[in-house]
């Protein structure tokens, strides 16, 4: 194959990755760092300390969990304000409780701060009392940011929104 | 000695040169949009001095680096983190049996990735390249990859020297199944 030949599919390749590139606002989470950027293109809308899943496992008889945050390409799907947390098993079985017999005993208003955005499979991107705690892997596997920049993002992301999570 | 200075840079700037360098750029470009098209989870491509972080072709962090080496192996690789190993050089011998002077305290200062093909990505802290250069000069003045190199038994070896504040974000990114491009 010739150099112009060469160039010519170089050219090509290029086209190929930049149709790649997401179009509109668009969410990355570094679950190392724990950092979350909100971007358009190349531009870096908001920069945010967030915490994610801590990684331990918890292992009952009636299950087991373990509190990671998935990594890859998502969507937001669902995006709720002023939010209720209907408790999961494992928030009951980690501090030693029963599961509870009625459902109404699982529900907490506050919990998750003034936004939940859904990615699916019950992860979220909400918000937090323990804000002292941001910047640190020490959640169940969902997005916790301060109520602050959770608004933010809430405010420019809408419902099919991207999320990278790496 | 001009002579030979003048020859490789004849060499390096010939056509068949840049000829070789298209062909490679394109090798590279259509692993990598086959990665951006095919793979679910984040990848990792070394290139052009940097490392950088993507998920389907959109690129989530570039990690700067000091230097990379190819030691040994073709010039463009794709394979996926076997496993990822911390390694401490000190404990190794040089190369007339004698310990390196040099005291390396820190714990992550080289990891090594192993990758399924049997290939080899070497990083090194800039603080601990420093320092055995430093050791070299002193001794037995051979280049650092020369001198590194019969530490690792791979035939396909990269080295990656980036800063020690990086060296540990990076380290944590890194996970076994990973696809690396490089």
């Amino acid at each position: 194959m010739s150099s112009l030949e060469l160039e010519g599919q170089l050219s090509i390749l290029r086209t190929r990755l930049q149709a790649l590139q997401p179009t509109g606002r668009y969410l990355i989470i570094d679950t190392v760092s724990n950092r979350l950027y909100l971007k358009q293109g190349d531009t870096l809308l908001l920069e945010a300390v967030c915490s994610t899943g801590s990684g331990e496992r918890l292992i009952t008889d009636q299950g087991e969990w373990t509190f990671k945050t998935p990594r890859g390409k998502f969507r937001i799907r669902s995006k709720v304000r002023d939010p209720v947390w209907r408790k999961p098993d494992w928030a009951f079985l980690e501090k030693g409780l029963s599961i509870p017999v009625n459902d109404g005993e699982r529900f907490v208003k506050g919990a998750l701060g003034d936004w939940a955005l859904g990615l699916g499979d019950g992860y979220f991107i909400h918000g937090t009392p323990y804000t002292r705690l941001l910047g640190q892997s020490v959640s169940h596997g969902c997005i916790r940011l301060h109520n602050r920049d959770l608004g933010i993002v809430a405010e420019h992301v809408m419902i099919g929104d991207l999320v990278y999570i790496f | 000695m001009f002579v030979l200075l003048l020859l490789s840079t004849i060499w390096l700037s010939s056509p068949s040169s840049d000829h070789t360098r298209l062909q490679e750029s394109v090798q590279f470009l259509t692993l990598h949009l086959r990665l951006a098209e095919e793979e679910e989870m984040p990848y990792l491509l070394i290139r052009d001095g940097s490392l950088q972080f993507f998920i389907e072709g959109v690129r989530l962090e570039e990690i700067p680096v000091s230097g990379v080496t190819r030691v040994s192996g073709p010039s463009v690789q794709l394979a996926s983190v076997d496993r990822v190993e911390i390694h401490f050089p000190e404990r190794h011998p040089h190369l007339d049996g004698s310990y390196p002077e040099i005291s390396l305290e820190s714990t992550a200062s080289v990891f090594r990735i192993h990758m399924s093909d049997g290939s080899e990505i070497v990083i090194l802290s800039k603080y601990l390249k420093d320092a055995l250069e430093e050791f070299l000069q002193r001794g037995k003045r051979v280049p650092l990859d020369i001198y590194l190199q019969p530490q690792f038994s791979s035939s396909s070896l990269t080295f990656v020297i980036m800063e020690e504040e990086h060296l540990h974000h990076f380290r944590h990114h890194v996970k076994a199944g990973m696809k690396i491009l490089y």
